[in-house]
C-alpha cells in the first residue's frame, strides 16, 4: 500500500482534494449539499482513480485555495455559493484539458469526470423528449415516460415530429434501459466523435471542444450536434481517391437524413470535393451550368406547369421562398442575424466560446499549412453557418435548447484553428475564460438555457442585466463588438507585439457586455418595483415571439386590479419616459391619469410585397405600435420618494420601458 | 514600480482605464476603489498560475459590483498566502486590506489576521494551509461572513383573474429574510406552504410575520393561510444564524385570491 501511494501521489492529493470539496461545502452551510455537495467531490475522486501517475500540475493548489475562500464567503451574495461550486469544476475541466495527451486511453479517461457531472446536471429538454417519444414510436421499444407522443410547436401532426426519423432510429435501442437509457447512445456517438476529433486535432483540443462551449452544450446529449461532428470528421479524415470521394458523398446524404439544418453543411462537402480536384482553369463553370439548369427546371416546372412535375410531389415553395426572401428582400436584417449569431450575450458564438476568437485568427496558419484539409473544413463550415442564417433567420439560435447548439457541426474547424496558436498565452488566457463559463454552466444547470428575451442566464447569475442583446439593441450596436473582435484578431495575429493590449480588448468587451443605459427594462424589473403584473407573452418560450412584427421583446402587463410598478428614488420635477402601448387603456401614475391609445402596426411593405394580403395585423398586444409617453412629477404623484403606476381601467397596457430623467437645476 | 517589464504596467493600465470607465458610466463609488488594488495585483501577477484566477475576478468585479467583494477576497487571499513572490503578496494584502476597509464585511478579523499572518511565515508550504486552517476556525469558533445586503428580498408575485402567485426564492443564510408584499388594491385570502430544513433539532428556526402577529415555527412542513390587505407584508425570516454543518434553508410557495 505504501509503495502504492508513494507511486501515486498526485492521485492521492486529488482525492483528498474531493474530501476537503465534501467536507468544506457542510462546515461551510453551503446550500444544495445532497446534490452538488456530492457529485463534485465524486467527480473529483473518479478524476482522482483515472488520473494514475500524472503529475496534477501547477494550477492545482491555487484551485484548492480560490474554493476554499469562496467557502468561506459563500453568504455574502445569494450567487456565491454557486461561484465558489464552479471553481472545483473549473478545476476539473483544467485537469481533463491537461492529462489529455497522457496514455493510450487519454482523451476518454480525460472527459469521463466531466462528462458524468454534465450529464448528471443537465436535465432532459423538450428536443430529447421528442427524439425519445419519436424512437419508442417508430421502433417499438417502450419506455415509461416516453410510450406516449405529445404534439409540438413545428410538428407535422399529433404522430409526426418535425424531426427525421433516423436519428431517434439510432438512439431507440438506449430506450431498452427504459427513461434513463435515452443518453446512452448519444454518449457513445460523443466519445466517437471526439476519438475521430482527436485524429483530426490531437488529444488535447479534442478535449477542449468537448468540454467547452459550443461543443459542451450538448455534449452527451440525445442531440444530433456531436453525431454531425462525428460524421464530417470522419469524412475530413478519408484519403483521397475516388472511392473515398463517394464515402464522402454518402456522409453528406446522411447529415441531410440526420436533420436538414445540416444540408447547407452537406453543400459545402460536395463543393470542397470539387474544390480540392487539381485545378483546371476553367472548372468552377460546369457546376455552374448544372445548378443553373436544375434552378431553371424547377422554376419552369413552378411557374410555367404548375408544379406539376416536382413541386407538387417533393417540394415546398414556401422553403425556397424564405431563402429568396432573406437574401433579397431583407438583406441587411439577415446580416444582422448573422451579426448577432456571433456576438448576442444569450445565443451568440463568442460570449461562451471566447477561445472560438483565438480559434479563428489560427485558421490563417492552418489555411497556408493544409490547404486541402483547410477547404474540407473551411467551406463546409462556412456553408452550414450561412444557410443556417438564411434559412432559419430570426430563429437561427434555436432556443431555447442548450445555448451554442447550433454552432456544434463547426467544431472540427475551430479545433484546427486552436492547434494552429495552442502555444501562445493569450490563446490560453481565452481558454481559460471558455473553462470558467463551461463550469458555472455545471455548478448552476439553468445556465444551459437561454429565451432570447435580454436576460442571459450567466450574467443574471453574476447580478447583471445585460443592456446588449439581439431583442433590445440597435443593429448599430453591432458594431462595438465587431470592432473589438477586429481588434483583438489582429492582436492575436501579433502576439507579441501587442500583448497588452489584448487585455485592454477584454476589459472593454466585458464593460461593453454590462453597459445598461440606466431605466427600466420590462424583463429587468426587479419584484421590489413590480407587484403582482405579469410578463406577456406569459410563456418564455421564444417560439411564441418568432412571427411578431415588432420587437421580439416581452413586455410588461398591467391589466387588473392589485398590480402596479413602484418606481423608487423619484423626486418632483423628475420626467417619466414610458415606452408603452395599448388598444386603450388608462393608467395612473401618481395622481395624474393618461389615456394610453397607440395605433396597430401595419404589415411591413416587405411581407405584403411577398403575398401577405392583409395591411392592418390582428388586434393583439404584439400588434400595437410602442409609443413613448411623458409624465412631469409634481409633489402629489411621489410618496415617500416613490411613484405608483397602476392601471385603472379599459385595455390592458403593455411597457417595453421606463426611464427617468431627473429635473436639471440650474445654478 | 519596479516591473519585469512594461506589459506588466500596460496589463494594469487596462485595469484601471477599465476602473475609470466604470466609474464614469455608472456614477463614482468609493466601493470600487479595492478595484485599483486588484488591478495592480493582475498585472503582477501576470505569467503566474495564480493569474487566471485574478484575471477571472477581475472580470467579475468589473461587471457586478454586487459580486465585487467577493471576488476581490477570492484572488485577494490566495494571492496573499500562495503568491512567488513579495510583490504578488504585497498586493493581494492590500486587495484584502482595501476590501474590508471600505466594504461592511461581516466577521471579517478572521480573513484580515490570515491575509496578515502570511508574512509572518516563510514556508511556502506551510502559508498554504493558513487558508484552510483560518476557515476551519472561523467556521467552527466564530461565524462566516454574512451577507452584504440590508434590505429584505422580496418576492415576485403575478396576478391573473384575481388570483395571486408568488414566486419565492429560497431563504438561507445568505438570504434570511424574504418579504411577499399585499397587492395594493383589495382585500387577499394568501395560502403559504413552507418547507423547512437542514438543521438537526426542533429549535424554532422559521418567523412568520404579517402587521405584529408573529408565528415561529420548527423544521418541517407547514400550511398557513391569512388575510392580507394593502400595505401589509408577510415576512419570512430564517431564525438560525451560520452554524457548521447546518444547511438551514426555507423554501416557500404561496398563491391567494381577492375576497
Amino acid at each position: 500500500m505504501r509503495k502504492f501511494i508513494r507511486s501515486h501521489p498526485h492521485s492521492f492529493v486529488m482525492a483528498g482534494f474531493g474530501v476537503w470539496i465534501f467536507v468544506a461545502w457542510r462546515l461551510a452551510g453551503m446550500p444544495d449539499p445532497g446534490f452538488a455537495g456530492r457529485i463534485i467531490p465524486a467527480a473529483w475522486l473518479v478524476a482522482a482513480i483515472l488520473n494514475g501517475k500524472i503529475n496534477r500540475g501547477r494550477w492545482f493548489f491555487p484551485v484548492v485555495l480560490s474554493f476554499t475562500v469562496g467557502a468561506w464567503l459563500w453568504m455574502l451574495y445569494p450567487s456565491g455559493w454557486i461561484i465558489t461550486a464552479a471553481v472545483p469544476v473549473a478545476g476539473l475541466v483544467t485537469w481533463s484539458i491537461s492529462i489529455s495527451e497522457n496514455g493510450r486511453f487519454g482523451v476518454i479517461r480525460a472527459i469521463l469526470p466531466v462528462l458524468l457531472l454534465s450529464l448528471f446536471t443537465a436535465e432532459i429538454n423538450g428536443d430529447e423528449v421528442r427524439f425519445a417519444e419519436q424512437a419508442s414510436d417508430l421502433s417499438g421499444i417502450s419506455s415509461d415516460t416516453f410510450s406516449e407522443t405529445h404534439i409540438r410547436s413545428g410538428d407535422i401532426s399529433g404522430t409526426e415530429g418535425h424531426h427525421t426519423p433516423l436519428f431517434p432510429l439510432l438512439i431507440a435501442p438506449g430506450l431498452l434501459a427504459g427513461d434513463s437509457g435515452l443518453r446512452i447512445v448519444p454518449v457513445i456517438f460523443a466519445l466517437l466523435a471526439i476519438l475521430l476529433m482527436a485524429k483530426l486535432t490531437g488529444p488535447r483540443i479534442a478535449v477542449v471542444t468537448a468540454l467547452l462551449y459550443p461543443g459542451f452544450g450538448v455534449f452527451g446529449l440525445a442531440m444530433t450536434g456531436w453525431l454531425a461532428v462525428g460524421l464530417f470528421t470522419a469524412g475530413v479524415l478519408l484519403p483521397e481517391g475516388k472511392k473515398w470521394t463517394a464515402a464522402r458523398f454518402l456522409i453528406a446524404l446522411i447529415l441531410v437524413a440526420l436533420k436538414m439544418r445540416y444540408i447547407g453543411l452537406a453543400a459545402g462537402i460536395f463543393i470542397a470535393e470539387y474544390a480540392c480536384i487539381p485545378g483546371r482553369k476553367w472548372k468552377w463553370i460546369t457546376p455552374l451550368v448544372w445548378l443553373s439548369a436544375g434552378t431553371l427546371i424547377l422554376a419552369v416546372d413552378r411557374y410555367l406547369l404548375n408544379g406539376l412535375i416536382f413541386w407538387s410531389r417533393y417540394g415546398n415553395i414556401e422553403a425556397v421562398r424564405l431563402i429568396w426572401v432573406n437574401i433579397f428582400h431583407r438583406p441587411f436584417t439577415t446580416i444582422v442575424h448573422g451579426g448577432w449569431s456571433l456576438f448576442d450575450p444569450e445565443a451568440g458564438l463568442l460570449f461562451r466560446a471566447p477561445w472560438i476568437l483565438a480559434a479563428i485568427s489560427g485558421l490563417f496558419i492552418f489555411s497556408r499549412k493544409q490547404s486541402d484539409r483547410f477547404k474540407r473544413l473551411f467551406i463546409p463550415s462556412v456553408f452550414y453557418w450561412v444557410f443556417l442564417v438564411i434559412w432559419s433567420g430570426p430563429s437561427w439560435h434555436g432556443l431555447p435548447a442548450p445555448v451554442g447548439r447550433m454552432f456544434v457541426p463547426m467544431l472540427p474547424l475551430f479545433g484546427c484553428g486552436l492547434v494552429a496558436v495552442w502555444q501562445k498565452r493569450e490563446t490560453r488566457l481565452l481558454v481559460i475564460l471558455s473553462i470558467a463559463i463551461s463550469a458555472l454552466v455545471i455548478a448552476s444547470p439553468i445556465c444551459r438555457y437561454n429565451y432570447a428575451d435580454g436576460t442571459d442566464s450567466i450574467l443574471t447569475v453574476l447580478g447583471v442585466a445585460s443592456g446588449f442583446s439581439m431583442v433590445r439593441s440597435h443593429p448599430v450596436q453591432l458594431l462595438a463588438p465587431l470592432l473589438l473582435s477586429v481588434s483583438m484578431l489582429l492582436v492575436l495575429g501579433k502576439a507579441e507585439k501587442y500583448r497588452a493590449i489584448f487585455f485592454a480588448i477584454i476589459f472593454a468587451g466585458a464593460f461593453l457586455l454590462t453597459l445598461n443605459a440606466g431605466g427600466y427594462e420590462a424583463e429587468d424589473m426587479s419584484p421590489g418595483i413590480v407587484q403582482g403584473a405579469s410578463l406577456y407573452p406569459y410563456i418564455s418560450d421564444p417560439v411564441e415571439r418568432y412571427f411578431w412584427f415588432n420587437s421580439r421583446e416581452r413586455m410588461l402587463e398591467l391589466c387588473e386590479p392589485g398590480q402596479s410598478i413602484l418606481l423608487p428614488g423619484v423626486e418632483p420635477g423628475d420626467t417619466l419616459l414610458l415606452q408603452m402601448s395599448s388598444g386603450g387603456g388608462v393608467l395612473s401614475v401618481g395622481d395624474d391619469l393618461i389615456n394610453v391609445e397607440t395605433p396597430l402596426v401595419e404589415m411591413p411593405s416587405l411581407f405584403r410585397s411577398i403575398g401577405r394580403s392583409e395591411r392592418i395585423l390582428p388586434d393583439w398586444p404584439e400588434n400595437r405600435l410602442m409609443e413613448e409617453f411623458t409624465v412631469l412629477l409634481d409633489s402629489n404623484d411621489i410618496e415617500n420618494g416613490n411613484v405608483r403606476i397602476l392601471h385603472h381601467n379599459g385595455s390592458p397596457v403593455y411597457f417595453d420601458r421606463i426611464d427617468v430623467l431627473e429635473e436639471i437645476v440650474l445654478p | 514600480m519596479k516591473t519585469k517589464d512594461n506589459r506588466e504596467v500596460l496589463v494594469m493600465l487596462s485595469g484601471y482605464n477599465a476602473w475609470a470607465a466604470v466609474n464614469l458610466f455608472r456614477g463614482f463609488s468609493a466601493d470600487s476603489l479595492p478595484l485599483i488594488a486588484l488591478f495592480t495585483l493582475l498585472g503582477l501577477s501576470s505569467g503566474s498560475v495564480l493569474f487566471p484566477i485574478v484575471l477571472g475576478c477581475s472580470l467579475v468585479g468589473l461587471i457586478s459590483p454586487a459580486l465585487m467583494p467577493w471576488a476581490m477576497l477570492v484572488s485577494g487571499l490566495p494571492a496573499c498566502t500562495a503568491g512567488r513572490t513579495m510583490k504578488i503578496r504585497i498586493a493581494g494584502f492590500i486587495a484584502v486590506a482595501s476590501t474590508l476597509w471600505l466594504i461592511p464585511v461581516s466577521h471579517s478579523v478572521p480573513l484580515a489576521v490570515v491575509a496578515a499572518a502570511a508574512f509572518f511565515i516563510g514556508n511556502k508550504h506551510l502559508r498554504y494551509f493558513l487558508i484552510p486552517v483560518g476557515f476551519t476556525l472561523s467556521a467552527v469558533f466564530f461565524s462566516l461572513p454574512g451577507p452584504l445586503a440590508v434590505e429584505p428580498v422580496i418576492a415576485g408575485s403575478t396576478i391573473k383573474d384575481g388570483v395571486i402567485d408568488y414566486d419565492i426564492p429560497e431563504v438561507n443564510t445568505s438570504r434570511p429574510e424574504v418579504l411577499l408584499p399585499a397587492p395594493f388594491e383589495g382585500t387577499w385570502a394568501v395560502w403559504i406552504a413552507l418547507e423547512a430544513g437542514g438543521v438537526r433539532d426542533s429549535v424554532p428556526m422559521m418567523a412568520i410575520r404579517l402587521g405584529e402577529e408573529i408565528l415561529l415555527l420548527p423544521s418541517g412542513t407547514d400550511t398557513l393561510s391569512v388575510t392580507m390587505i394593502p400595505g401589509d407584508s408577510l415576512a419570512i425570516s430564517l431564525m438560525r444564524d451560520f452554524k457548521p454543518f447546518n444547511h438551514s434553508v426555507i423554501h416557500a410557495t404561496a398563491g391567494g385570491e381577492r375576497l
